[in-house]
């Protein structure tokens, strides 16, 4: 047994670890009677990938690329290879990944699992839209070979299906072409949710990336930042630098005391220059894929992340109120984004993003007190018809998430009976 | 125009040599041939090397390393087309210590697969190998071949017995232009330890890999990886029997 966590850190548990070598080698393990769940990078937040006192399949072995056609773009894959793999070795020949989520060190088996988005999701959607085909071994059956246009209802499971219906052996990705990997930037101060929600559509049409930091401890109105860029032709090589965060500091280094000291400094810089810049494309989707370990900042305890999506018919009334919430609960983070997400509508049965505007804070973890401040934002979601991200998620009742997941009964029909995790016995009886 | 360089390495499925075959495919000029058992995982790595990089040659040969006489027509062959620079020896098993303490029959063949095949395939290579051209030969031993342990010595013997051939070998070549290299990668995250119960962190292939790249180019003899097992070893070996049989290792 050994010692397994997710990104967030609240929660580490005895897994007793396989790491998948082959297909063959997937297919036996999985079939063993024993549960288990696929651990990729360990980058979602909360228990999606745990199976405390159970089995975890690493994946990470499973890197290898089966086919790449160079003409039209499309990529096969094993699930273990992470985004960035990809994006190094298919950039310099004129492709990149259509969708890719604030870091890049996940993986493509996680991505699919998760449905993850990116900051152009008005642009290209989630990273199921991109999904051509996928391998899925199953513990009773044999492997399912799914798409859009085969296996249709399997796709729409295991597509944000958060591992459940089976291991996702390989699969095909559609890439996208791309001139060259340095954006065109801009930053705009906002100081309205309403000013938001204008400046953020009338981007849309013109710049392909767009996401907004809030500063979620300003107490009269909402102020943040408002980001977009999008793909020049420029080509110019980047030396990538990343800093570690190499230890855990014995306390959340997230505080009250740090969060309002950089949360003014940090609004009056991007204030000060917000002119439209040249910036290499990973330090403006992945920022924080920079400081390596990032998230030790929390310190022991670890931290929590609430994402949720709001429609956009309720959703000024009910950001403002979270975020009342947070601000007179003193607890919110350095990382407060906002995003709007377009009329693509959700690809997998379980997938998270739909259209609304999503809202993703991090809060240190303070036991009860958060717990209970959760507890509250989910009702306001619930309340609103919004939905909470299953990859950030770790606190969710089986009552919200039935109301919020419409689709969750008809997904278990597609379970793999050999696979569970601590998320599935939390929402899905198992 | 840049020198043509052909790599043979014997057990390329191994977790360690696919990474290895990795960073040296990324060299256009490269022609690597991989030599496994099992060809058709011998195929994925060598499509996936071929992807990385479609400048570099990649050829793949299956053999039943046991059969010393297939052995020999294959290298043979390969020298009748190529002129290797540089050889790596990879393969290998964990056996289960106390399978083989039971077992005489699985004790023969995990001294056989990880120390005396080794062994002669490296001879094997430098008979055909020119001694006039700079070339190198490595083999993958292990940590544990530098003192014997209760818990995995037949594997440990294996090991230590290519370090000695491999001292042996450097002796006798010493004044030809063939580098030998011995390579002592401590636990690693591969197939073959996945079913180790350990209280430590394995290394990481990709890690392993770039340090072996790394020893190699700077024409190491040994090389331990990753490098603080050159200090864990030496205090292992330094350790008096007294003290050392009371450790639970």
């Amino acid at each position: 047994m050994s010692k397994l966590s997710s990104w967030g850190n609240t929660l580490s548990s005895d897994h007793e670890i396989y790491n998948l070598q082959d297909k063959k080698n997937a297919q036996h393990l999985l079939s063993q009677k024993t549960k288990g769940i696929v651990y990729g990078m360990g980058r979602s937040y909360g228990d999606v990938c745990l199976n405390p006192g159970g089995i975890a399949w690493k994946s990470s072995a499973l890197d290898r690329l089966i086919a790449f056609d160079e003409e039209l773009g499309i990529l096969e894959c094993e699930s273990g290879i992470s985004l960035q793999s990809i994006q190094d070795i298919v950039m310099p020949r004129g492709w990149m990944l259509p969708v890719s989520p604030g870091s890049q060190y996940i993986s493509v088996g996680g991505a699919i699992a998760n449905d993850v988005h990116g900051k152009n999701h008005h642009k290209f959607g989630t990273f199921g839209n991109h999904v051509l085909e996928i391998l899925l071994l199953r513990s009773n059956n044999k492997p399912i070979l799914c798409s859009p246009e085969n296996n249709l209802d399997w796709f729409k499971a295991t597509i944000g299906g958060i591992g459940l219906t089976g291991i996702i052996f390989s699969c095909k990705i559609q890439l996208r072409k791309v001139e060259g990997d340095w954006l065109e930037a801009e930053s705009i101060p906002f100081k309205s949710l309403s000013s938001f929600l204008s400046l953020s559509d009338s981007s849309e049409s013109d710049w392909e990336y767009t996401a907004a930091w809030i500063d979620c401890l300003s107490r009269n109105d909402i102020r943040g930042i408002f980001e977009r860029g999008r793909h020049t032709s420029m080509n110019k090589n980047f030396t990538k630098r990343s800093i570690n965060f190499a230890f855990t500091p014995p306390f959340s280094v997230v505080n009250r005391v740090t969060l309002s000291l950089f949360n003014p400094i940090y609004f009056f810089l991007k204030t000060l220059f917000s002119n439209r810049k040249k910036i290499y494309y990973t330090k403006f989707l992945h920022p924080l894929d920079n400081i390596l370990n990032w998230n030790r900042m929390y310190g022991p305890k670890g931290f929590y992340q609430f994402q949720c999506v709001i429609p956009r018919e309720t959703c000024e009334d009910a950001i403002e109120e979270m975020l009342g919430l947070i601000s007179l609960a003193r607890m919110g983070s350095f990382l407060a984004v906002l995003k709007t997400f377009s009329n693509f509508q959700p690809v997998g049965l379980l997938s998270f993003a739909c259209p609304g505007i999503t809202l993703a804070l991090d809060f240190p973890n303070k036991g009860e007190k958060t717990k209970q401040l959760f507890s509250q934002l989910e009702d306001i979601v619930k309340n609103s018809n919004g939905r909470i991200y299953l990859a950030k998620d770790i606190l969710m009742t089986k009552e919200i998430f039935e109301c919020t997941y419409p689709e969750s009964n008809k997904f278990k029909e597609f379970r793999d009976p050999n696979i569970s995790s601590q998320m599935s016995k939390r929402l899905l009886g198992g | 125009m840049k020198h043509q360089e052909t790599i043979a390495i014997l057990g390329a499925t191994s977790t360690i040599a696919e990474h290895v075959a990795r960073i040296w495919s990324a060299d256009d000029s490269v022609t690597l041939i991989l030599i496994g058992r099992n060809v058709k995982k011998l195929n994925i790595i060598a499509t996936n090397l071929s992807i990385l990089n479609p400048s570099a040659k990649i050829i793949c040969k299956d053999l039943i390393f046991e059969n010393l006489e297939a052995g020999e027509m294959l290298i043979n062959e390969i020298f009748d087309y190529h002129q290797i620079s540089k050889v790596l020896i990879a393969f290998g098993t964990l056996p289960d210590q106390i399978a083989c303490q039971e077992d005489v029959n699985l004790a023969k063949d995990s001294l056989i697969v990880n120390g005396v095949l080794p062994i002669l395939y490296c001879e094997m290579f430098i008979t055909k190998m020119n001694a006039s051209a700079p070339s190198l030969l490595a083999l993958i031993g292990s940590v544990a071949g530098d003192r014997g342990r209760k818990s995995n010595y037949f594997y440990g013997a294996a090991k230590s017995m290519m370090d000695v051939y491999l001292q042996g070998v450097r002796h006798r070549l010493a004044k030809s232009s063939l580098h030998f290299c011995m390579i002592k990668p401590g636990p690693t995250k591969t197939a073959m330890t996945e079913s180790l119960d350990l209280n430590f962190r394995l290394a990481d292939p990709e890690i392993v890999a770039k340090e072996i790249v790394r020893g190699i180019q700077r024409k190491k003899s040994v090389i331990y990886t990753p490098s603080r097992w050159r200090i864990i070893m030496i205090i292992i070996r330094s350790l008096p029997e007294s003290i050392f049989h009371k450790l639970n290792i």
